[in-house]
């Protein structure tokens, strides 16, 4: 790759080492992606948050490596495994311990104390075109195919490199000519019959779709673009699919796309497995709302239909904090309602079923099934009015 | 060449793949299942699997000072590249060339190595078994 005078000088470590183990990464993975340049990013955003994801490897190296680096971009933060502002009983003191130790080492490097999937969700968003550099998938994806950003599916460690050396390298998505569909999945009319297509049904058929390919950009074709708040779960269910870093929707089948089509059959069995038949055994259960996490909007609506109601300890709703303050009136309405709030904390992908002896788990969130069924938990994808109906009275 | 870097090492070759996290023991630096302390060997094996959290795996081998001298592989990918590019572990990936360096390697009893990014790879053998 080619580097400016300054990339030099920083890469050879006469800026610190911090700074050249930046370097070192952004360059191999530049190598890898046939990369010939650098490019600066206007934010970046770091996966490897979670003490049930990263263990004590992970813990171990963000203390040494927190030591001496400084992101030079505004960065924001995946979720902890535990809400660290208020936390729960049901939480060992042994993982807040460590969950708390993660969260200062990414304070210490100048993160922004976000805990969010949804940093789309906050303030200070990019303008549409702007090169950034995000991990977690769910916000990649979103980024890429709702928001006009530009940003590869970045590792957590290749978002770090950028984070602090505010660059990435320039291939994959960065470059326009890796930005056209290249795999379209049609859906059938007749799939769309029955009153059109439910929110959970949108996701089903992102979800179908990403695992079909390993096509960087697919289409979706035959379907309507549905509100944000839709697309930001279709995003998530891509993300956990297949490696596709961004969906658009059209009309008709892209040139030099390979084509499939998705039936109603298709489309019924899979929603039939996902979710499941009958009522919910709600006894033993518990449900979780907000993968990815909510924004003030979505935090408002599940408020006013909670308002009023008496709800189960074990209806977890997630969102970060910052949201949680700039919609105070929702948060406390939940609050009120029994139901828990949670400020910074993915229970898809903790063991919250384990601390909680849930022997099922009901989510709106195809991303959250899917995550859950890999670690042997009964999962079932619900819409959030009946997971609302279900555990308030 | 993914990450450059020079040294020796006694080559190690694997058959199979290798998952940082799970085969590799980043507290006392061995191989588990051959029970094979990593420093001063050249780690050669086809490609890694396993969870991407094997990068932070890689990066405290290095920075204890057990890691391998370098790592030699057929494919390389975000995990491996990842973690041996924070750790400054040399990365050597081969694809064509790596049953020809596999080879090379098996009647070597001591390897050097000398590999700058892009593609500038020099290796001596340092005595036969």
């Amino acid at each position: 790759m080619d580097l400016t005078g300054e990339e030099e000088r920083a890469a050879s470590g006469e800026m610190g080492e911090a700074l050249a183990a930046a370097y070192r990464v952004l360059l191999a993975v530049g190598e890898l992606l046939g990369a010939r340049r650098l490019i600066r990013v206007s934010s970046a955003h770091l996966s490897g948050v979670n003490y049930a994801n990263i263990g004590d490897p992970g813990l171990e190296f963000l203390e040494r490596f927190s030591a001496s680096a400084k992101v030079s971009v505004p960065t924001t933060v995946n979720p902890c495994g535990a809400d660290l502002y208020d936390p729960p009983g049901h939480v060992p003191r042994g993982f807040l311990e460590k969950q708390l130790a993660i969260r200062d080492a990414y304070l210490r490097m100048g993160c922004a104390e976000s805990f969010t999937c949804a940093p789309y969700e906050l303030e200070s968003l990019q303008p549409p075109g702007s090169h950034v550099s995000w991990a977690e998938s769910s916000a990649a994806i979103f980024a890429n195919s709702e928001l006009g950003l530009i940003t590869n599916r970045e590792s957590g460690i290749s978002a770090l490199a950028s984070a602090i050396a505010g660059r990435t390298p320039e291939g994959g998505m960065h470059l326009a000519e890796n930005r056209a569909p290249r795999y379209a999945l049609r859906v059938d009319g007749a799939a769309l019959k029955d009153g059109g297509l439910s929110y959970l049904d949108y996701q089903l058929i992102a979800y179908y779709a990403a695992s079909r390919t390993s096509a960087d950009v697919m289409a979706l074709v035959g379907i309507e673009r549905p509100p944000r708040s839709v697309v930001k779960l279709m995003a998530a269910a891509v993300g956990a699919a297949g490696p596709s870093s961004m969906f658009v929707f059209s009309d008709s089948p892209p040139r030099d796309s390979e084509v499939e089509s998705l039936s109603r059959d298709d489309l019924v069995n899979l929603r039939r497995e996902m979710s499941g038949s009958g009522s919910m055994e709600v006894s033993s259960a518990m449900a979780i709302l907000g993968c990815p996490f909510y924004g003030a909007d979505e935090l408002s609506t599940v408020a006013a239909a909670i308002e009023g109601r008496r709800s189960s300890p074990r209806l977890f709703v997630q969102t970060s904090r910052a949201v949680e303050l700039s919609a105070p009136r929702a948060a406390a309405a939940i609050g009120r309602s029994g139901a828990t709030l949670l400020r910074c904390a993915c229970y898809p992908l903790s063991p919250a079923d384990e601390w909680l002896n849930a022997s099922v788990v009901y989510t709106d969130s195809m991303k959250a099934v899917h995550y859950m069924r890999k670690r042997g938990v009964n999962a079932y994808l619900r819409s959030a009015a009946e997971i609302l109906k279900g555990f308030t009275s | 060449m993914l990450v450059g870097g020079n040294g020796a090492g006694m080559p190690v070759i694997l058959g199979r793949p290798i998952s940082p996290l799970g085969d590799l023991d980043q507290d006392r630096g061995v191989l588990r299942g051959e029970r094979l302390e990593l420093r001063d060997k050249i780690l050669m094996f086809p490609y890694a699997v396993g969870s991407s959290v094997g990068s932070y795996v890689l990066y405290s081998l290095a920075a204890k000072g057990l890691s391998p001298s370098a790592i030699f592989v057929e494919k390389a990918d975000l995990m491996l590249v990842s973690g041996c590019a924070l750790g400054g572990i040399p990365l050597i990936e081969l694809r064509d060339e790596y049953d020809n360096m596999r080879n090379r390697l098996s009647v070597c009893q001591r390897a050097f190595f000398s590999a700058r990014v892009p593609d500038l790879l020099e290796i001596t053998c340092g005595g036969t078994p």
